[in-house]
């Protein structure tokens, strides 16, 4: 349900919500490039095996600093965020930050293994937002560090009419800056398609020289800012990301992806506010 | 054009009431096509987007014969078209990522590839617009989609401007050579002096060879949105109520794409997020 008006609005920023309060600890981070934060603490997630479908109650999705699960919200839409971020590097490593859903991952994949895998594949079936998989990003997770050796890899897909047999260009893995913990390597679709219903199987071109450990993540952003300065900052949906009040889905295993300047990544204290309609 | 009203108006259209049907587009572009490296930018000079692979799907090499692309080519942003006569409008714009530069947003009207770059006699463009056709803003822009050759030469195209009058002539610019020859290029054809805009391109003219055919195309375009990316990481955004020029309109069934001026020659990558509303 959409907030009929301003003072409606206000309502809701002011006292008509419920005040989501989390931390994650700075992590080691590939400057510049897309990292989860998902095994940051307090509450970090663990590496993941077979493919399943995390929620809300999931270890690693964002919770209260004093450990209390994220509400079960029907049609709970965030109305504002403070966070207090502290950086231990110069101003470069602000970040900008991507809050997204979890739909699926799995993990258990080899950066030494040449060739078609499909350990713990296909990609559990997503449950959550629009189940086709339109607007659904995929990435390949990195859990323990892959080798030094720079290749390439893709991944066979099913797109969200259900086309199956479907070929992500390929992207770059191992090496600095595709290669360690915590990194996340997006994979570009295929011409002409918008979406990622399930991934079959992932394929190296060479090895990376260490077997490492990572997985396939189907994840959907639901809010991106930017942070320009260290400290307090407030974000006003409205004011500061132009009306972007995203509806949390119901049970979303939310987690933090950072775009940080430099490493390590930033220390959050954030207070979310979600009103249910 | 339909305006949004009021404060409370934009609340109400941001969160799904009043039609106002807004869109959450995330953004990702690597610097690579069709899976290989991308040809690496050079520091200041504008690199076309359009082709990077990523999320949505990179673009293909445009028709030889000059076509209008619009939201649902392949490569486009691919924002939905407003409903029910309403006018589209983007609100928020976030950008960050591998380098400092500044990106622009565009609505790709028309394009064309298969132009030779060692033919001097003019090539022929063509076409007709389907979004803006009153030209007033639109620009020509020479885009490079295979290499051409090392001799450095000049261009310049004959065009029919906003008022609809045929047979004018851009200002020569430099085409060919070093940092003017690689895939991705793009290069600003600048307008005969007192024209504000473009309805068709006619032909385009290399003054000499540059010594290779290769494959460059012609693209006209309307820009929307100028953001400077001035911080590794945290890039830049736009907010509509904070930024200081409100929201920006956006054409039904635009061809939203992007080009890219950067602070160094490093591979660029891309995330991004935008937001849109209808009124």
């Amino acid at each position: 349900m959409a907030i009929a008006d301003f003072a409606s609005y206000k309502d809701k920023r002011d006292q008509n919500n419920t005040r989501i309060l989390f931390s994650k600890i700075q992590i080691t981070v590939t400057g510049s490039r897309l990292n989860s934060y998902w095994t940051a603490l307090p509450f970090g997630g663990v590496a993941p095996t077979t493919a399943v479908v995390p929620d809300r109650t999931t270890q690693g999705a964002l919770h209260s600093t004093s450990g209390l699960q994220m509400p079960s919200f029907t049609n709970g839409r965030i109305v504002g965020i403070r966070t207090e971020i502290t950086t231990t590097t110069a101003a470069t490593s602000q970040p900008t930050i991507m809050l997204c859903d979890r739909l699926s991952h799995q993990g258990g994949l080899s950066g030494t293994t040449v060739g078609a895998q499909t350990t713990n594949l296909p990609t559990a079936a997503i449950t959550r937002g629009d189940t086709t998989g339109a607007d659904v990003w995929a990435a390949l997770e990195v859990y323990t560090a892959l080798g030094a050796t720079g290749t390439t890899v893709s991944c066979s897909y099913t797109r969200p009419d259900g086309t199956s047999g479907r070929t992500t260009p390929d992207v770059a893995i191992g090496a600095t800056g595709f290669n360690s913990i915590g990194r996340l390597i997006v994979l570009p679709n295929q011409l002409d398609d918008k979406g990622f219903r399930s991934v079959e199987s992932v394929s190296l071109a060479g090895t990376t020289g260490t077997a490492g450990n990572f997985g396939v993540t189907l994840f959907r952003p639901l809010l991106t800012w930017t942070i320009t300065t260290s400290g307090p900052c407030e974000w006003d949906p409205i004011i500061d990301n132009g009306g972007i009040c995203p509806v949390i889905p119901t049970d979303a295993c939310l987690f933090w992806c950072i775009i940080a300047g430099g490493t390590p990544g930033p220390t959050f204290f954030t207070e979310m506010l979600v009103a249910e309609d | 054009m339909a305006a949004i009203a009021n404060l409370s108006d934009f609340i109400n259209r941001s969160t799904g009431g009043n039609s106002g049907t807004p869109q959450d587009i995330s953004v990702f572009k690597a610097a690579r096509i069709g899976g290989a490296a991308a040809q690496l930018p050079t520091a200041g000079r504008v690199q076309s987007l359009w082709r990077f692979d990523g999320m949505p799907c990179g673009g293909a090499v445009p028709p030889t014969v000059a076509t209008a692309p619009d939201n649902t080519t392949a490569g486009a942003i691919g924002q939905a078209s407003p409903g029910g006569g309403r006018q589209q409008w983007l609100t928020y714009v976030s950008c960050g990522g591998l380098n400092a530069g500044g990106i622009m947003i565009y609505d790709r009207l028309l394009h064309i590839s298969g132009l030779n770059g060692t033919v001097v006699l003019p090539q022929t463009v063509g076409g007709t617009l389907t979004r803006n056709t009153g030209g007033i803003g639109n620009q020509i822009w020479i885009e490079i989609y295979s290499l051409i050759g090392t001799t450095g030469t000049t261009v310049t195209a004959s065009y029919t401007n906003q008022a609809g009058t045929p047979g004018r002539t851009t200002a020569a610019i430099a085409f060919g050579g070093t940092a003017l020859r690689e895939p991705t290029r793009l290069f600003c054809l600048p307008l005969q002096a007192g024209d504000t805009g473009v309805q068709s391109v006619e032909d385009v003219t290399l003054a000499g060879t540059t010594g290779t055919a290769g494959d460059f195309g012609v693209t006209i375009m309307k820009p929307v949105l100028w953001l400077p990316v001035t911080f590794l990481g945290a890039g830049g955004d736009f907010s509509a109520l904070s930024k200081g020029r409100g929201p920006v309109e956006i054409e039904s069934g635009a061809c939203l794409s992007m080009f890219w001026i950067p602070a160094s020659a490093a591979a660029p990558e891309f995330y991004m997020n935008l937001h849109l509303i209808e009124a």
